[in-house]
């Protein structure tokens, strides 16, 4: 067990750490309740500064647009993956579209695998089109096949859509 | 209370058999131990690591509070100027979906000290006379070499994470680095040959450590800029490879702006 007092400021904190012989470990901090909500909101505020290195201004995030469409292609590469989706139009051929997801890294601790979207396969993409109106979008979340929805990482933000 | 009479004693007996009964689990100690450490050592650093809170993955305030935002830098008046200017433009720039671009945009690695911001998790790794940190993100690594002594400045090779020394004082980790490339530049703020980075890294608990980060520059900076880092524990997790190997996005040749390469669908070459 292992107690870590930290000041910073007006803030006071108190780390409890506890290991059992069986293993269980137990952190846990405790805050003065005053400043709760405070963290809360500095915590958010830290996250959207952070996450602010990589720009995702050239997308258009407010005029989400869901698509339905068939798989060319399925890129697992840094810094991003790709999925290239055929999307039938009402007449003529259909429309490529480069739809731009977070990266491996991010992906997999989001729950993705390298090989679980296949050419072929239809999937509906709720994504954030480019604002110059060029076919490429940031995608904001994937139902697959087998109905499962996945969402893009953090960083890539939320569907705003259904 | 009397405890000499019988009803003492037996409360005697009482209390040592409680008392017994607590240190039971202590004697057991040693054989939990070697499955797993049960006390927490201060200077066990090896492992996989998040920075806290997780930027990719949300935020729970109520394991162990953020630490405070990064303070601005502390220029002098005649550098400050221009980077409060630039920031407004970048912020008017994103405004306008147009966002310039930036290193990572060319596939460059965060350098020191932005490396330590963690975008990916962290892998430390000691080993005698050194500890290594490994970042996911652009498979960057440091080197901090232990006990020995700091190269003067104008003999440090410039490049992306410096030349770093550290040393144990009591439990905490203190490392100076020095030798940055000028064009290696943490939240655009300009710096000069001279600039040193200072850390003094110290886990909070098992599961936590902090980084606290001061740079200076004789140059360019009034004074300190000092922030704290925190990091979460990620048990069993293991680094990604990274390699920039498919970078769409580039800059447009008449704004400067960050712009997404449509690629053409074909077969494979």
């Amino acid at each position: 067990m292992a107690f870590a007092v930290r000041t910073a400021g007006q803030r006071a904190t108190l780390i409890l750490h506890v290991e059992s012989p069986g293993g269980v470990v137990f952190t846990s901090g405790i805050a003065n309740r005053r400043y709760a909500a405070l963290l809360v909101a500095g915590a958010l505020l830290a996250a959207g500064t952070a996450a602010a290195h990589h720009s995702f201004a050239m997308y258009d995030n407010d005029h989400q647009v869901k698509m339905v469409g068939s798989v060319a292609k399925f890129q697992w590469t840094n810094p991003h993956v790709y999925i290239e989706l055929m999307v039938p139009q009402q007449q003529g051929e259909p429309q490529h579209w480069s739809i731009e997801c977070a990266n491996p890294g991010i992906l997999n601790r989001n729950g993705w695998k390298f090989n679980m979207i296949k050419p072929g396969d239809t999937l509906t993409v709720i994504v954030a089109p480019l604002r110059t109106g060029e076919p490429g979008a940031l995608l904001k979340e994937v139902t697959l096949p087998d109905g499962r929805v996945l969402g893009n990482g953090g960083p890539a933000g939320k569907a705003l859509i259904h | 209370m009397n405890f000499a009479n019988s009803g003492g004693r037996f409360l005697r007996r009482q209390a040592a058999l409680l008392l017994c009964a607590l240190l039971l689990p202590a004697l057991s100690l040693p054989a939990a131990a070697a499955k797993r450490p049960v006390k927490f050592d201060p200077r066990a650093l090896d492992g996989a690591w998040n920075r806290y809170p997780d930027v990719t993955n949300g935020v729970d305030p109520t394991v162990q509070p953020p630490p405070p935002d990064i303070p601005p830098p502390p220029l002098k008046p005649e550098y400050l100027k221009p980077w409060q200017e630039y920031q407004q433009k970048v912020a008017e720039a994103n405004k306008r979906g147009e966002p310039p671009v930036t290193g990572y945009v060319r596939c460059l690695p965060d350098g020191m000290p932005a490396v330590m911001m963690a975008m990916f998790p962290l892998e430390v790794l000691q080993s005698p006379g050194r500890v290594t940190i490994i970042e996911e993100a652009y498979n960057q690594v440091r080197r901090i070499y232990l006990d020995e002594e700091q190269i003067p400045v104008e003999d440090a090779e410039p490049g992306f994470w410096g030349h770093s020394v550290g040393h144990w004082e009591g439990d905490t980790l203190v490392v100076d680095t020095v030798g940055i490339k000028e064009n290696v530049r943490f939240r655009d703020v300009p710096h000069s040959d001279q600039m040193r980075i200072s850390e003094r890294i110290r886990m909070l608990s098992h599961d936590f450590f902090e980084d606290r980060i001061t740079v200076t520059d004789p140059v360019y900076l009034t004074g300190p800029w000092n922030w704290v880092w925190e990091y979460q524990r990620k048990p069993g997790y293991k680094l990604y490879e990274y390699v920039c190997e498919d970078n769409r996005e580039y800059a447009d040749p008449d704004t400067g702006a960050q712009r997404l390469k449509i690629k053409p669908v074909g077969p494979e070459k």
